[in-house]
């Protein structure tokens, strides 16, 4: 066990006390770190945290720079400009091989040479484990992923999603405080990705091991993470926990990435009748809360679910009279059925909106042509810069 | 990588190749390769480039008179003609053979493939040779026509410019089709049947569509074989007349002959500038298509990579979408109508020989031409006349007694032996070294020096014997075994340095970095996981430095001075002055060698997940 003991308080030291000791509650933190690649900037001026046993993850397109900064969180990639701060400790120029970290690659990255107990025996073989802690650690490795009796596989004879298990065992197997996550279920099937999903949070849970998990995938991030940090363009454009990323977005980008959106951009500001609205570029008046906040007054973007919206038979517009919904009616063009609901888009006039509802909700079926009247509550409008 | 691609989208810059590179570990991995290449090969050349303008004086009139009116303009005239020549027969012959070879099924493939390795990996030497054996006054050719009784007296079929474009165009041939191939099989078919599915015919979607898409390994395979033409030195040597001298030719009689170093000087380096040009005509695109080549053992994996990664591939991206069961039946279809879909019955053979029967015929002839030439040693090998007697009149093993007892044969074989052992052992450290330089680097350091160390590649054999003379000449070393080996693992780096590059482009570097994540220092990232990874390569660059430095002949015949005689010197010496059938006995023997090879690579291929991009 001495290997171990040298692991811990060696030169390594990470933990160790050496920081100060708020920060033993943070396992990584980013302050304006920056990368450049020659002219392109990948990665501008990006600063986070991840708390002990929380479960992040980076969102973004390709080329937003998520992988780039999980990278250079690994070490494989050096910052242009900013630090980077592992348990509290200064982690830039350290190199890869010292950071304490799993890493879990995209492919996988299992060493096809060697089978599926050569492969979760590597690190601990490299941090000098004797045979039996070897064999028992490999064994119960095996055991948390399912995969007990696969130990003298090559990895080619395994499939996708057992090779993605035994990539997580690898990369758990000496209890790294954090691990890092590059797609890791970007080539698996619909099915197999949703249930490893659930056994990725499960492991995590149990382990309570903080996780950087990164996806261009809107709904793996919705279902696993604590918080979310959305990129765009080598930027975090909003981070926080899932629901204020889906309910309340700050920017366009976070809108109209995350789920489905009615954007409706604002060009001009009414009061008729006592009622505020705010008049879009289609020509269409939408009802601004009467509590005027910062927000709505010099917003020129407002955006609404399509979840948000109820579908109805058409009413008499007597109904306007309640103050805490806005109705219109207008002729559905076209309904698209995805099995678990119900798309219908709604002509308004020139507009076009989009409502979504349950395929149990009979209340709103309705076909092409029928005349319809729609209606939201107005605080379920956001009001965007 | 690979550069087989036609055209490549915009991407965003890659993160690959740009993982964290400590320069100081660079500088380790690539001093003893750049040392070695700067004494063997930058000194000497650089060297005789002085020599040729006469420093210290500083005067063209090597080149003057080279150009001038006694000079020897004829020759390189003749040269480049031959070169041409040659050139484009091979394009005529091999362009069916690639297509073929691209088009009929894995397995028959793989077979074909064979037939195009197992002479490309003869030696130069046995194949020239049996052009001798074939061609000869008495050679089976002749035999033939007056067993026929159409000849009384022998055609004179050899020591002319005929043998030599024959014989050039039949060891250049695999040049040809290799680039050819390897372009061929990474076009996506599926490109093909869109253009038919848009209203094109046969004819038309084979021009318009599959030809273009092939220019780039056209211009690799002309340039490479053009290139090796121009300073090919031992078929035109042996099979031409008094009249066919080559500028190769030209070189060896100035300087072994006459010691008139001017001249020689002068033409090695006309050479050499007409390399160097070729090497910057090819766009880096295609030169990557000419390394393939060598890579060759990799082609097939390369090219169906290229075909599974759509995003390299735009047109195929589209025709994706709808077109996995078209692909499907593609691969069903018997294999002459999937020719015929490429080009109609041309009205010429009137509907009842096919097109694609004419397209196969031509290819079977063309692999005929490249195969069997050779094979007609073995037999005449086991005659028991005096002479090569075809058919042999009976069958006897008196000449691989002879061999076997001949002393001097036994120990230029031995000589041979050692030679290629230690070449191996240094040119597979260094080129693996190299190698792993390379792979951390980008830009055009990176370009530079991968140009640096392939170049012995394609610099003619005979200007790296010449500039290597006079140096090891100073130092006294010619003759001495140093010496060969020294000439000889020059030019096998870049063997070795081609393979194992490409088999480490293919290897994810994530291996490398999912292992360092682990915890294990460069050290054992490089024993445990980098070296087991690129093993196939590199068994592959030394099987070749092997084959390389067995049959290397020209740089020999400078440095080895006259007490030294490797097997091919002492062949190429017997040829020259006896056709004694010991030579064919030997050649028989010779011919063994890629057989096994082509076992070694057979045995690498089966171990696919090794060299698999992840």
């Amino acid at each position: 066990m001495s290997g171990r003991a040298r692991w811990e308080k060696g030169a390594y030291g990470l933990g160790n006390g050496l920081s100060p000791a708020g920060d033993e509650e943070i396992a990584v933190e980013l302050v304006g770190v920056r990368r450049n690649f020659g002219q392109f900037q990948a990665v501008r001026d990006v600063s986070f945290q991840l708390g002990n046993s929380q479960f992040l993850t980076l969102l973004g397109a390709s080329g937003s720079g998520k992988s780039t900064t999980l990278m250079m969180i690994a070490g494989f990639l050096e910052p242009s400009a900013g630090e980077i701060f592992l348990a509290g400790r200064r982690a830039n120029g350290l190199e890869p091989h010292k950071r304490n970290l799993g890493v879990v690659f995209q492919n996988y990255a299992l060493f096809p040479h060697m089978t599926v107990f050569d492969n979760l025996a590597f690190p601990l073989r490299t941090r000098g484990f004797d045979r039996n802690t070897v064999n028992k650690r490999v064994g119960s490795a095996l055991e948390l992923v399912h995969l007990g009796e696969f130990t003298n596989r090559m990895p080619i004879q395994l499939s996708g999603g057992q090779q993605q298990r035994i990539a997580l065992a690898r990369a758990l197997i000496y209890d790294p405080p954090v691990l890092l996550m590059d797609e890791p279920l970007g080539a698996l099937d619909r099915r197999l990705r949703v249930q490893l999903q659930l056994e990725i949070k499960r492991i995590q849970r149990e382990r309570r091991v903080s996780v950087i998990y990164v996806t261009h995938d809107q709904d793996e991030a919705l279902t696993m993470s604590d918080r979310i940090a959305v990129m765009d363009r080598g930027r975090v454009v909003q981070i926080g926990h899932p629901e204020d990323i889906y309910d309340r977005p700050e920017t366009e980008f976070v809108a109209a990435f995350v789920g489905d959106m009615n954007f409706f951009r604002i060009v001009d500001r009414r009061i008729v009748d006592g009622t505020k609205y705010a008049v879009t570029e289609d020509l269409l008046a939408i009802r601004r809360p009467e509590v005027a906040d910062q927000e709505n007054q010099s917003s020129n973007l407002a955006v609404l679910r399509p979840e948000r919206i109820l579908i109805g038979p058409t009413v008499e517009p007597t109904s306007k009279s309640d103050d805490k919904t806005q109705t219109l009616t207008g002729v559905i063009e076209d309904i698209i059925y995805t099995g678990e609901s119900r798309r219908y888009v709604v002509r308004v006039g020139p507009r076009l909106i989009v409502v979504k509802r349950q395929s149990e909700d009979v209340a709103g079926r309705f076909a092409r042509g029928d005349h319809v009247s729609i209606s939201w509550r107005v605080t379920d409008v956001r009001w965007l810069p | 990588m690979m550069a087989v691609e036609v055209s490549r989208p915009i991407r965003f810059p890659q993160i690959r190749n740009r993982l964290r590179r400590p320069t100081v570990n660079i500088i380790l991995l690539i001093a003893a390769p750049f040392i070695t290449f700067c004494l063997l090969f930058g000194y000497p050349v650089a060297r005789l480039f002085l020599l040729s303008v006469d420093a210290p004086h500083f005067t063209l009139r090597h080149y003057i008179s080279f150009f001038g009116a006694d000079g020897y303009l004829p020759v390189l005239i003749r040269t480049v003609t031959i070169s041409g020549i040659v050139t484009l027969c091979c394009l005529l012959l091999g362009y069916p053979i690639a297509y073929l070879l691209s088009s009929v099924r894995a397995r028959v493939r793989a077979l074909l493939l064979c037939l195009v390795f197992l002479p490309y990996l003869t030696s130069f030497l046995v194949r020239s040779y049996a052009w001798i054996v074939l061609l000869d006054d008495r050679g089976v050719v002749n035999s033939i026509l007056r067993w026929l009784g159409l000849i009384n007296q022998p055609l004179e079929l050899i020591y002319n410019s005929t043998s030599v474009y024959i014989g050039m165009v039949q060891i250049l041939l695999p040049y040809m089709i290799l680039p050819l191939f390897a372009v061929m099989s990474a076009i996506d078919r599926r490109t093909v049947l869109a253009g038919q599915s848009m209203g094109a015919g046969s004819l038309r979607s084979f021009l318009c569509i599959f030809l273009p898409s092939t220019l780039n390994g056209v211009k690799s395979g002309c340039l490479l074989v053009f290139l090796l033409a121009l300073g090919f030195y031992v078929t035109p040597a042996m099979l031409g007349g008094l009249r066919d001298v080559t500028l190769s030719m030209l070189i060896q009689t100035q300087v072994n002959q006459l010691a008139d170093w001017g001249p020689a000087s002068a033409a090695s380096m006309l050479l050499l500038g007409a390399t160097i040009l070729g090497m910057l005509l090819v766009s880096k695109k295609s030169s990557g298509a000419v390394m393939l080549v060598i890579g060759g053992a990799n082609t097939q994996s390369i090219g169906e990579r290229k075909m599974n990664n759509e995003v390299d591939w735009p047109a195929s991206s589209i025709a994706e979408q709808k077109g996995r069961g078209v692909a499907g039946a593609w691969d069903s279809l018997p294999e002459p109508s999937r020719l015929k879909s490429f080009l109609r019955n041309p009205p010429l053979f009137n509907g009842k020989v096919t097109a694609a029967t004419f397209t196969v015929g031509l290819a079977g002839v063309a692999l005929l031409f490249l195969l069997l030439p050779t094979l007609v040693v073995v037999p005449l090998s086991f005659g028991s006349a005096d002479y090569l007697q075809f058919p042999p009149t009976a069958l006897s093993l008196r000449w691989y007694q002879n061999f076997f007892s001949n002393r001097s044969w036994l120990e230029a074989a031995t000589l041979s032996l050692w030679i290629a052992t230690a070449t191996v052992i240094i040119a597979t450290a260094v080129g693996t070294l190299a190698s792993l330089a390379l792979a951390k680097m980008v830009g055009s350091a990176r370009s530079l020096l991968y140009g640096l160390f392939v170049a012995p590649l394609v610099v003619p054999a005979i200007v790296i014997g010449v500039a290597l003379f006079q140096p090891f000449a100073q130092i006294n070393i010619i003759g001495s075994p140093a010496a060969i080996i020294a000439g000889h693992t020059i030019g096998a780096i870049p063997y070795v340095v081609i393979i194992v590059s490409a088999l480490l482009e293919t290897v994810s570097d994530n291996y490398e970095r999912a292992a360092q994540s682990m915890g294990a220092g460069p050290w054992r990232v490089f024993v445990k996981v980098t070296l087991p990874l690129i093993a196939p390569g590199v068994v592959g660059g030394a099987v070749f430095a092997f084959i390389h430095s067995f049959d290397e002949l020209v740089i020999t015949m400078f440095v080895a001075g006259i007490n030294s005689q490797t097997l091919p010197l002492k062949m190429w010496e017997d040829i020259r002055n006896q056709i004694d059938p010991t030579i064919a006995a030997v050649s028989s023997l010779l011919m063994l060698i890629p057989i096994v090879c082509l076992v070694i690579f057979q045995l690498i291929h089966q171990t696919p997940q090794l060299s698999h991009k992840q």
